[in-house]
């Protein structure tokens, strides 16, 4: 079960948000979301719900213990971390050992379980949290469980921490009508992004990810910018549907997003892109290593070990790590060629106030992070290294005209439908860039609210790839 | 408590206008298959209680009994409710579909459909047997039967599987509104037009008794059941198929069955004398072009009558719709032919007028000599056709009715036709050009009374040894 699987709204988020609505209390609340939260978890697979308590039990009785001695913190995090290190790492570093020494031994088929680096950080910063004296420990279990357990950021996150969720949970919210405006506004757009954009787009990328090897040039290059935008609207779709699913039940989520291919420099793209994570290294990872704070090559070693980290947390393979080091290598090179740039900018006079400047720069920006992506999305890394080689032979540019575009899963009429949504979502960009977010449609009557949304149903209901035989399932993060 | 209560009307509202939209989009992206989606949406448009018989089962009912035969012939108000390779679970709740209405006389149910063995359907099979049915307990329950758990809600909803046909959309789409006039026009059954030659095989050579599966029996006897409740006479029948081998074994254990239950049964693959279907009534070895759905439905025409207790509707205006839909069979027949004798046999069923233009002069020699044979019959002399002159001659009645002398001015259904062979070299009506000569030969110009126009305009063109061409 999904955000946009049929069983979550039919019969799910209906039953679910009645239940919430007669409770009286925050306790009873909070007791009706853990259950559903359960419930939506055990849809996946039931025996991953059991780690999902484990670690939920582990972190719970850890920050009740920790009060006596802090190194307890540390050591509960440290087991959950554990936790996450053999589910998601065994089969990798076993399978480097083979690699490395020729060694033959039968690798273990172990299933990474739905969100497990999601909500192994999140009991992680509250267990950090509470060693760094920011937060007091949750005593009450159904609170901290609904914590862990939330339903709409189990999955995929925003990874929440606990001195911003866990305030909320213990008071009663409100449904409120402005609150279920919210929800209908900002889900139908995240709906727009996952199932018009992203769904669409795969079509082609899952094809061509996987037969690089007879294509090159022009086809290469326009898949891996099609695969740009659709992690993209892929992931902060289904953050904007998390969010708004949380702002139904009165909690308010922090953004994930912030127009990241808008940055101008790589730094500003991670203040922008899957905030709640960079948020979470910045703070748990970052800052414990010295930050800046140690000198400047020390604080170039720090981002690297961050981003190689990052890289690692995203997927347990050589190609992620190399993700990694290519944003860490942008970072440092960015930061030690600045006053290079800025020398060679001045001597050429160039206005960098000018709107074309700042152009410029979001384009080398978004080229950088758009070739960094096929290493994200390829299989391994010697695939990856394919893929860029052929790329960059044979640009052969009449393909892009010649009709060869419409043979990879999506044709013609998806093409236009695929630049109006996108011209869609650049309007939008650029309006929130502005400062115009979802607050200034609220303020609008209702008549044109109820248009807006009206509109974006029907164009999704239309639009949207999905169907009897589309797995929903396959949010790009919910693997991670 | 007055702004909680605009804002519920509000919302409501928006509900109601929100659900229209999704109905409306959900008209027009339905897949408008012929075989199952088209026949249950057009049966919907259809007057209650004016349905005598209805046809049912899977394509060997729908391709093989032909609507406009049984209307023009005996006056049988019948529709074909059928589907593509149909099961018989899914003819059961089509059937309870076609009760909410229709209180029909007979079923005439075409045995086919108990030869399927799976428990379901592929899912291409699924979706057009429940996707032309609407909302309804009963849909449900067809859904139920015809798909796994997994797919229910995406078959009940339907939109979810074919909602991307939005690349596809033609005229038609936007023709399955309840406003919509032309559905109650459709009578279900499907022409297949042009002919194959096959060698006919012999059923009686076949003994064998196929076991049918748990599931096709238990839904065909719902079937006896309810035919039996609502006091509507059941006809078994296993309409002509060239692939005996698999077919027959299933016609022998209905036999056995129907003689058991005390049901008619008919297994017209052993009726080929009654019927007169020849091998190159066939489009492919299972299913019958038109010219054998004719020959069939004249045969199920008299059954019906010696059954069944039918009154004749022709001419009852109530019943208008089915002279218009015998009316569009036989017109797409005869658009599609391209044989020169399979058109005149087509033209000389009467209905239309002929404009027979003879356009130059050529030796006559064969084949023009026995082309000319047989285009008198029409009604225009055969020595005149052979003479040299240009020239054109009215048929009124193409069923072989005298022409009128050969001229150049005409007048049919109140239009004035002209032919022009010397300044523009082609035909006008009311002084525009419809046609323009391409060739020395004979053109056909078909009047359709029942159309109003000019249906069909054909060429038998000298250069091409007098062989029928469309421009």
């Amino acid at each position: 079960m999904s955000f946009v699987n049929l069983q979550f709204w039919a019969l799910f988020l209906p039953l679910c948000f009645l239940a919430y609505a007669v409770m009286k209390s925050a306790k009873g609340q909070n007791a009706v979301l853990l259950l559903a939260s359960l419930i939506f978890y055990a849809s996946y697979d039931f025996k991953y719900l059991l780690l999902l308590l484990a670690c939920t039990a582990i972190s719970y009785l850890g920050g009740l213990l920790g009060v006596r001695n802090r190194r307890i913190y540390i050591a509960a995090g440290v087991l959950n971390l554990a936790v996450l290190l053999v589910f998601k790492y065994t089969g990798f570093v076993l399978g480097s050992i083979q690699s490395l020494t020729g060694l033959n031994f039968s690798l273990p088929e172990i299933l990474l379980p739905v969100g497990l680096s999601f909500y192994v950080f999140q009991s992680c910063s509250y267990l950090f949290d509470l060693y760094n004296g920011k937060l007091e420990p949750e005593r009450d279990i159904i609170a901290y469980a609904l914590f862990v357990c939330f339903f709409p950021t189990v999955v995929s996150g925003p990874i929440q921490k606990g001195r911003e969720l866990l305030p909320q949970i213990r008071q009663k919210r409100v449904v409120s009508y402005e609150n279920f405006s919210f929800f209908l506004l900002v889900f139908l757009w995240g709906a727009f992004l996952k199932l018009v954009i992203a769904d669409r787009l795969a079509l082609m990328t899952d094809r061509l990810f996987l037969e690089y090897y007879d294509y090159t040039g022009a086809i290469l290059m326009v898949n891996s910018l099609a695969y740009t935008f659709q992690i993209y609207t892929d992931f902060a779709g289904y953050s904007y549907m998390a969010i708004a699913v949380a702002r139904l039940f009165g909690f308010e989520l922090r953004d994930n997003f912030c127009q990241p291919y808008l940055a101008t420099d790589i730094h500003s793209f991670w203040r922008r892109w899957h905030i709640s994570l960079t948020s979470w290294f910045t703070e748990y990872l970052y800052f414990p290593l010295g930050g800046s704070r140690k000198g400047t090559a020390r604080r170039y070693v720090n981002i690297f070990i961050v981003f190689l980290v990052s890289g690692l947390w995203h997927g347990a393979a050589w190609s992620f790590v190399l993700w990694g080091a290519l944003h860490g290598f942008y970072q440092v090179f960015g930061h030690i060629t600045r006053p290079w740039r800025s020398a060679i900018y001045d001597r050429l006079g160039i206005d960098r106030s000018k709107a074309a400047f700042r152009l410029g720069q979001r384009f080398v920006t978004f080229s950088l992070v758009s070739f960094a992506w096929i290493f994200f999305r390829s299989e391994n890394l010697a695939k990856a290294l394919v893929y860029c080689r052929n790329m960059l032979r044979g640009f052969a540019p009449w393909t892009l005209f010649d009709g060869s575009l419409t043979t990879f899963g999506i044709g013609g009429a998806d093409w236009a439908i695929l630049l109006f949504a996108l011209a869609a979502l650049g309007i939008v960009s650029a309006l929130r860039e502005k400062g115009y977010d979802s607050g200034c449609l609220l303020k609008q009557g209702m008549a044109a609210r109820a248009l807006l949304c009206w509109a974006m149903f029907m164009v999704i209901l239309v639009f949207g790839v999905y169907g009897g035989e589309y797995s929903a399932s396959a949010f790009i993060y919910a693997g991670f | 408590m007055k702004k909680i209560l605009k804002r519920s009307l509000a919302l409501l509202l928006i509900l109601i206008f929100t659900l229209g939209s999704v109905w409306a989009v959900d008209r027009v992206l339905l897949i408008k298959r012929y075989d199952g989606v088209k026949p249950m949406e057009s049966f919907y448009a259809q007057e209650p209680g004016t349905v005598d018989v209805l046809l049912m089962g899977n394509s060997h009912m729908g391709v093989h009994a032909d609507t406009a035969t049984l209307w023009k012939e005996y006056g049988i108000s019948a529709f074909a409710l059928w589907g593509g390779v149909q099961p018989m679970w899914n003819t059961y709740y089509f059937l309870v579909e076609a009760l909410k209405t229709q209180q029909p006389k007979a079923v005439v149910l075409e045995i086919g459909g108990l030869s399927y063995e799976d428990e379901y359907s592929d899912q291409a099979t699924q979706l057009k047997n429940v996707a032309g049915m609407h909302l309804s307990l009963n849909k449900l329950e067809a859904v139920k039967a015809t798909a796994p758990r997994e797919r229910w809600a995406s078959l009940l909803l339907g939109l979810p599987l074919y909602h991307q046909r939005y690349s596809e959309l033609t005229q038609e789409d936007f023709e399955y509104f309840p406003w919509s006039e032309k559905l109650i026009n459709i009578k279900g059954s499907y022409a297949l037009y042009g002919h194959g030659d096959f060698d006919m095989s012999d059923p009686w050579a076949i003994e064998t008794v196929a076991e049918i599966s748990d599931k096709s029996l238990d839904y065909f006897m719902r079937i006896v059941s309810l035919c039996r409740e609502e006091g509507i006479k059941l006809i078994l029948v296993k309409t002509p198929t060239v692939d005996l081998e698999k077919y027959q074994p299933y016609s022998n254990a209905v036999a056995e069955m129907a003689e058991k239950l005390g049901l008619d049964f008919y297994d017209f693959n052993k009726m080929g004398e009654e019927t007169g279907i020849e091998g190159e009534d066939f489009y492919f070895d299972t299913h019958l072009n038109l010219g054998g759905a004719r020959k069939l439905s004249l045969c199920l025409g008299e059954i019906l009558l010696d059954t069944v207790d039918l009154s004749d509707h022709r001419g009852d205006e109530a019943y208008a719709s089915w002279d218009v839909n015998a009316e569009n069979i036989d017109d797409g027949y005869l658009l599609t032919i391209t044989q020169a004798d399979d058109y005149l046999d087509e033209l000389l069923r009467g209905g239309r007028a002929v404009l027979l233009i003879k356009n130059g002069d050529w030796e006559k020699r064969e084949p023009y000599l026995s082309f000319a044979k047989e285009l008198s019959a029409l009604g225009v002399p055969e020595e005149e056709l052979l003479g040299n002159d240009s020239g054109a001659w009215l048929i009124e009645d193409s069923a072989g009715g005298e022409s009128g002398p050969m001229g150049l001015d005409f007048v049919i259904d109140g239009k004035s036709y002209a032919v022009d062979f010397q300044s523009l070299n082609a035909v006008t009506e009311n002084g525009s050009i419809i046609y323009s000569f391409r060739d020395l030969g004979i053109t056909l110009l078909v009047y359709d009374y029942h159309c109003g126009k000019v249906l069909d305009t054909v060429d038998f063109l000298h250069t091409q040894g007098f062989e029928l061409s469309r421009s």
